[in-house]
């Protein structure tokens, strides 16, 4: 709602890096999530353990799903699944809490000018901090169960990226929810329809290849999130490097994403504090 | 650069929010919004600058773009049209509690916003003790700021604002909700930051600290620049204007007000009833507002039900806190003989020695020290000052006269009062 010749000049000798805020707002979310409940840190590793069973119940026993195996050649459905689930969980959270933080920060942001990324930046640090410790708990199992590689060494750049990709789509999806805020509950659906879309659960073997004429499983290769899940897997659960088609998807959509994040913020991030 | 800001044509532009489709349901539901949408000017194409070391009040009534123009300035809302350049860095005090996390405790907010404002752990650690000293509130920078009160809120908030040096204020009347001693302590320090060369921005409804605290004030109207200079020659043409308007808008009718409040419950033995307060100017107009250091009458007007003699009538005049300013008393002109039918009583006055201000009145009739009538609580008598002043309640007559050690008597510049 800016026309071209209306600015905001501010050539201040002062001009800060907003690391510290970032840093300082990602500590504080940090100290709320771990002092609110009893159990603390415990829960965001409760919650996903608890999945990574039933799902595995569910699947491998009742349904009799089969996982490929692992790089020492055993197969456990329950280590599979978690890599997978992992990867989902870093992204999706990074991204919903990033759509909630502008809003959350609202009464704030009309008082003092914090420009609008920062709120979201700070709380996908304070997830991926958190979700660290998960992606922690599942290597920890996968070394319980002797299959380890020098693979896992790339395994940091697959998060960083799968991050930057969520807090990109955290970022645009903040500043849809400031105009429109039932944003939120269409990307809870969006994000449950992605999740079963993504072979994360199941082998991607299982998605046939033609399908009535479709290339189905051509399809879901086009969902980046396949990417990203599959390049974890190989990475810490089969122990070989990605297929390189993987990898530059995975960075084209993380870069396209970065790009169209940066231009929502030249042409409307402004305007947030106005409309919240 | 010799000025810190520089606004030219500055404009905002908001959008009336009548029907505004606020979520994706009601876009889909409804349709986009079939009327054209409607805008509001709250700026409109304002200019100034604030040459460095200098400060700026804004004035003008609600409303009338003040407060959207610090926040632009602030950098929190973008121009619609026109530039803003900002040289320096800002700190920016903000209605009460500004920038401040509910959840988290004085201390912590007070690193917050310091860290907004681009600080270091080291720098925010060496002006902490300052900060909280200066604020005032004792163990409670160790609560949550939720359970802090307004008064707490505005300590603090003052607080971070001016102890961290900034090379630009800006403070949107905030100071008004502290008490007196914190006040007085904001004033001092606000000037001190002044001498030390720090550029400023205030808006208040406090004509006063305007002119004491400002070079120079810019008068807001609807959004439009009214006029621009000197804070005295300012905020003076502003008082004017508001005095003349209340003028224009106060010849009535005689309004009863609380004055004749419903009989049942009211005190007294009830031989005579107050009717209304009338207050009337020096024309002769009835007006809903005196002006102080002019001419006045209040006319009081009584309902008489049957004859009765050795009648005195009393206004008592109180501040809002509840102090007598003074007693008038209708002993001074005789006792009166009233007979039934309706009448009235003035007091007159050509010089009302009462600072602008609203004072709650309360009038009794009394015979023969037996308590005739008293009017219901909650009148309110409203006094506009004709020129700036600095407080209190009595407008004192005379001058200032200068005496040096030797040579001769020179008068000072007159003071008005």
């Amino acid at each position: 709602m800016v026309s071209p010749a209306a600015q905001h000049v501010n050539d201040s000798s002062r001009q800060h890096s907003r690391w510290p805020l970032i840093w300082s707002f990602a500590q504080r979310d940090l100290k709320a999530r771990f002092t609110a409940t009893a159990l603390g840190l415990l829960w965001t590793l409760i919650v996903p353990l608890a999945t990574v069973l039933i799902y595995s119940v569910v699947f491998s026993v009742i349904f009799r799903a089969q996982a490929p195996p692992m790089g020492n050649g055993k197969t456990v459905f329950a280590a599979w699944f978690f890599c997978g689930l992992v990867t989902w969980n870093v992204f999706s959270q990074i991204a919903n809490t990033g759509m909630a933080s502008i809003l959350g920060m609202g009464p704030m942001m009309q008082k003092v000018y914090i420009p609008s990324y920062v709120p979201v930046i700070s709380s996908s640090l304070a997830i991926g901090i958190e979700r660290l410790l998960e992606a922690g708990v599942m290597l920890f199992i996968l070394l319980c169960l002797l299959n380890v590689g020098w693979t896992w060494l790339l395994y940091p750049f697959v998060l960083v990226l799968l991050a930057v990709f969520a807090t990109s789509l955290g970022y645009m999806l903040a500043v849809a929810n400031v105009h429109f805020r039932d944003t939120g509950q269409i990307f809870a659906i969006v994000t449950q329809m992605w999740f079963f879309l993504t072979p994360i659960m199941y082998p991607l073997d299982l998605i046939p290849e033609q399908w009535h004429g479709f290339p189905l499983r051509d399809l879901f290769l086009l969902n980046p999130m396949t990417s990203f899940v599959n390049m974890s897997r190989d990475l810490v659960y089969g122990l070989q490097l990605p297929s390189p088609a993987s990898v530059a998807y995975a960075i084209t959509w993380t870069g396209a994403a970065f790009l169209l994040a940066l231009f929502v913020y030249r042409r409307h991030g402004r305007d947030v504090s106005e409309a919240i | 650069m010799a000025n810190v800001i520089e606004a030219v044509g500055l404009s905002k532009r908001f959008r009336i929010h009548r029907e505004r489709r606020t979520s994706f349901k009601e876009r889909f539901v409804r349709g986009k919004a079939d009327r054209a949408p409607e805008y509001f000017w709250a700026l409109k194409d304002v200019d100034f600058v604030v040459p460095r070391g200098a400060s700026l009040g804004l004035i003008g009534h609600n409303g009338s773009g003040k407060s959207t123009a610090l926040k632009v300035l602030a950098g929190i809302y973008q121009p619609t049209s026109g530039t803003v350049t900002v040289n320096g860095w800002v700190s920016a005090l903000l209605e009460v509690g500004a920038g401040f996390h509910p959840e988290l405790t004085g201390r912590e907010n007070i690193r917050l916003n310091a860290t907004i404002l681009g600080f270091t752990r080291k720098q925010i650690d060496a002006l902490m003790d300052e900060i909280i000293e200066f604020a005032d509130i004792g163990d409670f920078i160790e609560s949550p700021v939720k359970h802090y009160s307004s008064g707490m809120y505005v300590r603090l908030g003052f607080a971070v604002a001016v102890m961290v040096r900034p090379e630009i204020l800006i403070v949107d009347e905030v100071i008004a909700v502290g008490d007196e001693e914190f006040q007085r302590k904001c004033f001092d320090y606000l000037h001190g930051l002044r001498r030390s060369g720090t550029s400023m921005l205030i808006v208040s409804h406090g004509l006063g600290s305007i002119t004491d605290l400002c070079d120079e004030a810019l008068w807001l109207d609807h959004g439009e620049a009214r006029a621009l200079g000197p804070s005295q020659d300012v905020t003076q043409a502003y008082l004017d204007e508001v005095n003349a308007k209340e003028a224009a808008k106060s010849v009535r009718a005689v309004d009863p007000g609380v004055f004749a409040a419903p009989a049942p419950g009211r005190r007294g033995s009830g031989q005579v009833r107050f009717l209304a307060l009338e207050t009337i100017n020096g024309d002769g107009e009835s007006v809903s507002v005196l002006i102080s250091g002019a001419a006045a009458r209040l006319r009081i007007h009584y309902e008489c039900h049957t004859e009765i003699t050795d009648v005195v009538f009393q206004l008592n005049l109180h501040s809002t806190t509840g102090t007598q300013i003074l007693a008038l008393s209708s002993m001074a002109g005789g006792k009166l003989h009233l007979r039934p039918g309706r009448g009235y009583v003035d007091f007159v006055t050509d010089d009302l020695l009462l600072l602008g201000g609203t004072y709650n009145v309360e009038g009794t009739i009394t015979t023969e020290g037996v308590l005739v009538d008293a009017s219901p609580e909650g009148s309110e008598l409203t006094i506009r000052a004709a020129e700036v002043q600095t407080g209190g309640t009595y407008l004192q007559r005379g001058k200032w006269l200068h005496l040096p050690l030797t040579g001769e008597v020179n008068p000072a510049e007159g003071v008005g009062r």
